[in-house]
């Protein structure tokens, strides 16, 4: 139950979605970071989208992580901003879910 | 940037997987920054006459295809979600802004609907009908506090414009146009701020200062308008809000005959996004303004502008800001 996101080895800045270069540093060294959880800042429900109004319209939000990252992920299970989220990866999505 | 296997990733993601924020760059699909290139190349003269098309043909599927396949970020972090195109983003940003400003939906109406308004002179605009705030605010949710009337519809037009030198300029007819300063700024934050800084913030202060006039002497401004929100950003950071009250800003767009002449071609939102050509879009209006050439849109005496282009989402939000400024004046005056 937990996204990876990058670590600088030199620096110690995180990541996400992956880089090649530290944008602090310029180091080129990283090790996994695990996530596991983050605080759900903000959501909306996509009411319609690509092809119309989909039956099941999926939210989406963003969550800020260790390291002031902010993930883009699906929201799960009805979780609401200032929530702090789980965070795991699903068909390829990053998916929160209220903890 | 140079790649034939990159794809879909671009000069500016690449400077962003790199950790570069950059002051220039090469990439053919913005099509102001062809426009700036183009300056350099009459001013090192290895050009005499440059013309710059920009345009895409996004029909049925294509527009859906562009946008999950948009950047390597897009299609592996943002399509799987689905976010479905960008305006699940923007609407985050919206809510931001709207929390710091103190604003509400009906004063992103007011962009709208005064360029709905601008949009009524423009035969070439996808939406020309006046727009009431009622009907603005009771338009379908695409993704809240977003309605379907806070994304710009996707149409399939292109633009040009001819840039010469101004040796060659003064022997043609009619108002010539100058480029008075032009700035750029690529990957400004590398996705690490909240979105409601763009790199015109920065750009702003030394183009008023290279343009030899300031916001207050702007008869025409473009900026880019993706979405409402952005508009108030841009206008903002250019300096156009009055004592920086967003929320007078917002309040001051009228439409023809009334305030700040602001996206007077009806802008994105209602005129349409044109793809590759949505980044010319303003500079092609600014310029037929200047050059009294905008018919029952024209700005009585238009001889400055200023206009804004911005975008090229990387993960969250537009990473890429250009800015110019234009004058214009009788030839051989």
């Amino acid at each position: 139950m937990t996204i990876e996101v990058q670590r600088c080895e030199g620096c110690g800045r995180n990541a996400f979605p992956p880089h090649l270069l530290c944008a602090a540093c310029g180091g080129d060294r990283w090790s996994a970071l695990p996530v596991s959880d983050g605080v759900l800042e903000r959501v909306t429900v996509v009411r319609r989208s690509l092809g119309g109004a989909p039956a099941d319209p999926p939210t989406v939000g963003r969550v800020r992580i260790e390291g002031a990252i902010r993930v883009i992920a699906r929201v799960e299970g009805g979780a609401a901003p200032g929530d702090r989220v789980q965070l795991d990866m699903h068909d390829g999505a990053v998916v929160a879910r209220a903890t | 940037m140079a790649a034939f296997s990159l794809a879909p990733d671009r000069a500016v993601d690449l400077a962003w997987h790199l950790g570069l924020r950059l002051d220039w760059m090469m990439e053919d699909v913005l099509g102001m920054n062809v426009v700036l290139h183009a300056a350099r190349a009459i001013q090192a003269g290895d050009a005499s006459v440059v013309a710059i098309v920009a345009g895409d043909r996004l029909v049925g599927a294509d527009y859906g295809a562009m946008v999950n396949d948009y950047n390597a970020a897009t299609r592996d972090y943002l399509a799987p979600i689905p976010v479905g195109g960008p305006n699940p983003l923007f609407a985050l940003i919206t809510q931001d802004h709207m929390e710091r400003h103190g604003l509400e939906r009906a004063d992103y109406g007011r962009v709208v609907i005064a360029q709905r308004a601008w949009a009524g002179t423009n035969p070439n605009a996808a939406y020309r009908e006046p727009l009431t705030l009622e009907e603005y605010l009771a338009a379908p949710v695409v993704a809240d506090p977003l309605t379907r009337l806070d994304c710009p519809p996707v149409v399939a037009a292109a633009e040009a414009l001819v840039l010469t030198s101004a040796e060659r300029a003064a022997g043609s007819r009619g108002r010539i146009v100058r480029l008075r300063a032009a700035d750029a700024v690529f990957n400004h934050d590398g996705q690490q701020g909240d979105g409601l800084t763009t790199g015109i913030a920065e750009m702003g202060p030394r183009v008023w200062k290279a343009s030899g006039f300031g916001p207050q002497d702007a008869d025409v401004i473009q900026v880019y308008d993706d979405y409402p929100v952005m508009v108030l950003v841009q206008l903002e950071e250019l300096g156009l809000a009055p004592g920086g009250d967003v929320r007078a800003l917002a309040l001051s767009l009228c439409g023809p005959g009334q305030g700040p002449a602001v996206n007077t071609s009806g802008g994105l939102l209602t005129a349409g996004q044109p793809g590759a050509a949505s980044s010319t879009h303003g500079l092609v209006e600014a310029a037929r303004q200047l050059r009294h050439q905008r018919g029952d849109g024209q700005v009585p005496g238009a001889a400055r502008a200023v206009v804004s282009a911005y975008g090229m989402v990387l993960y969250r939000y537009g990473a890429c800001a250009i800015v110019a400024t234009l004058e214009s004046e009788e030839a051989g005056s």
